[in-house]
């Protein structure tokens, strides 16, 4: 019974919107593993919708248009603004486009050069030291989830992850090794969730190691600018990437 | 930066009735959040839906409700954001708002719902909604319905309801309507899910 207040208070909190990053995760993972909770989540937005058909008040209804026609006439007088901003640059851009093609080529193969080599390192993911050590069951849970990272078998490195919460040691590294897992299975975005969970966590211990992979997850994906808030990328001085401190 | 005394004050203006402060918020709270939601919605209106949801629940519990306010207000509206589309990710229907689109698009949602899971037709799913609603209704006390059905009497405003029902102010009168409709809706869940018990039984 207390399991069910229990599930019944998260249910609300995030129909309330009122979860933080790790407890999104955690509720998005409980949905796809308990079939009972997401029924019940379900059920819960069905009741929600029961009653807002039937008493949503008026001066909510007129709120919300107000808010609709409010964000999109801000929007349009923003595109009108940009518009004589793009013809006046239209211009200048065709006479550098040929010149930054050359250029964007050559600097692209590089970089493809430098991910595979920065991925090659595998950075934070020594655990050499961890299986000289006594053992203990949580690390030879966390050694068999990075053996089955190690050997592509990302979904059985997730699942084999999936009792280490806040409480229990080695919380950061089963972090990143589902992250990397998430990443590999082709989950980026998920990737990305748990990889800035571990950046922001409160130890810290795994922060830089998290922002590393964010940081290749970004520029292997194509989104170079937000790699760049990451990473420093190739250069003429320097060929390799590095972590921007 | 907009700092919490700042929506403080926002939030005062807006129990006082002056909606004025709270709009001009939600246009800078926007453009301030605007490109990292795009970034997570891939696209512009997913963007700009899930913001308005989110400010629909910021209305609701910060101004309504009177719930203590975050330190950072942006950052906060941000991760409801966050919230809200993993909501919309999983219930594409779900609306801040009814229209006649939404309400025929839940029809279709519910009529393909009813096929593929319990065979109930669509008229049977339509009479468990009305009959869960009713009997949750009957477990509210009488001050929580009659602000509750409040909202279908087009003849008595709300205020009217201050004296009689014995609020001291018109804030803490709507903060329990508010307060009732989510007893509400908890009770229609527990009444569905007994419904839902006894359809398997069956």
């Amino acid at each position: 019974m207390a399991d069910q207040e229990k599930d019944i208070t998260f249910i609300i909190r995030y129909f309330d919107l009122g979860l933080s990053e790790d407890e999104l995760l955690v509720f998005e993972k409980k949905i796809e593993e308990d079939t009972e909770f997401a029924q019940k989540v379900q059920l819960y937005q069905k009741s929600i919708d029961i009653v807002e058909k039937a008493y949503q008040t008026n001066a909510d209804k007129a709120r919300i248009e107000q808010w609709k026609t409010q964000i999109n006439a801000n929007q349009k007088a923003k595109n009108n603004k940009f518009s004589w901003k793009w013809i006046g640059g239209i211009a200048a851009t065709i006479a550098l486009l040929f010149f930054g093609w050359q250029l964007n080529t050559k600097s692209q193969q590089n970089i493809e050069v430098a991910l595979t080599e920065a991925w090659h390192k595998k950075i934070g993911l020594d655990y050499k030291s961890l299986r000289n050590t006594k053992h203990d069951s949580l690390k030879s849970i966390l050694l068999t989830a990075v053996d089955s990272y190690e050997t592509e078998q990302y979904q059985y490195a997730i699942n084999t992850l999936a009792r280490f919460n806040t409480t229990i040691p080695y919380y950061e590294d089963a972090l990143l090794i589902k992250g990397l897992s998430y990443y590999k299975k082709g989950a980026i975005k998920k990737a990305l969730q748990t990889l800035d969970t571990l950046t922001q966590y409160h130890t810290q211990r795994k922060a830089k190691v998290a922002r590393w992979y964010q940081g290749l997850i970004y520029l292997e994906t194509g989104n170079k600018q937000k790699a760049k808030e990451f990473l420093q990328l190739p250069n003429q001085h320097n060929p390799a990437i590095q972590l921007k401190e | 930066m907009v700092n919490s005394t700042d929506v403080k004050y926002i939030i005062d203006c807006a129990q006082k009735g002056d909606e004025q402060p709270f709009n001009n918020f939600f246009d800078s709270a926007f453009q301030k959040i605007r490109t990292g939601l795009c970034t997570i919605t891939k696209s512009e209106e997913d963007a700009k839906e899930v913001f308005i949801i989110s400010m629909q629940k910021f209305w609701e519990r910060f101004v309504i409700n009177q719930e203590q306010l975050p330190h950072n207000s942006i950052g906060y509206i941000f991760m409801m954001c966050k919230n809200a589309w993993l909501m919309q990710k999983r219930n594409p229907w779900s609306s801040v708002s009814y229209n006649e689109d939404t309400i025929e698009k839940s029809k279709e949602t519910l009529e393909a719902n009813s096929l593929n899971k319990e065979d109930k037709t669509h008229t049977e799913e339509e009479f468990d909604r009305h009959k869960a609603l009713a009997i949750a209704l009957e477990t509210l006390s009488p001050k929580c319905k009659a602000l509750i059905e409040n909202e279908l009497d087009i003849n008595t405003p709300l205020k009217e309801l201050q004296e009689t029902l014995g609020y001291d102010t018109y804030q803490a009168l709507v903060q329990a309507k508010y307060n009732c409709k989510k007893r509400l809706i908890k009770k229609v869940y527990e009444v569905l899910e007994k419904i839902k018990k006894r359809t398997l039984d069956l």
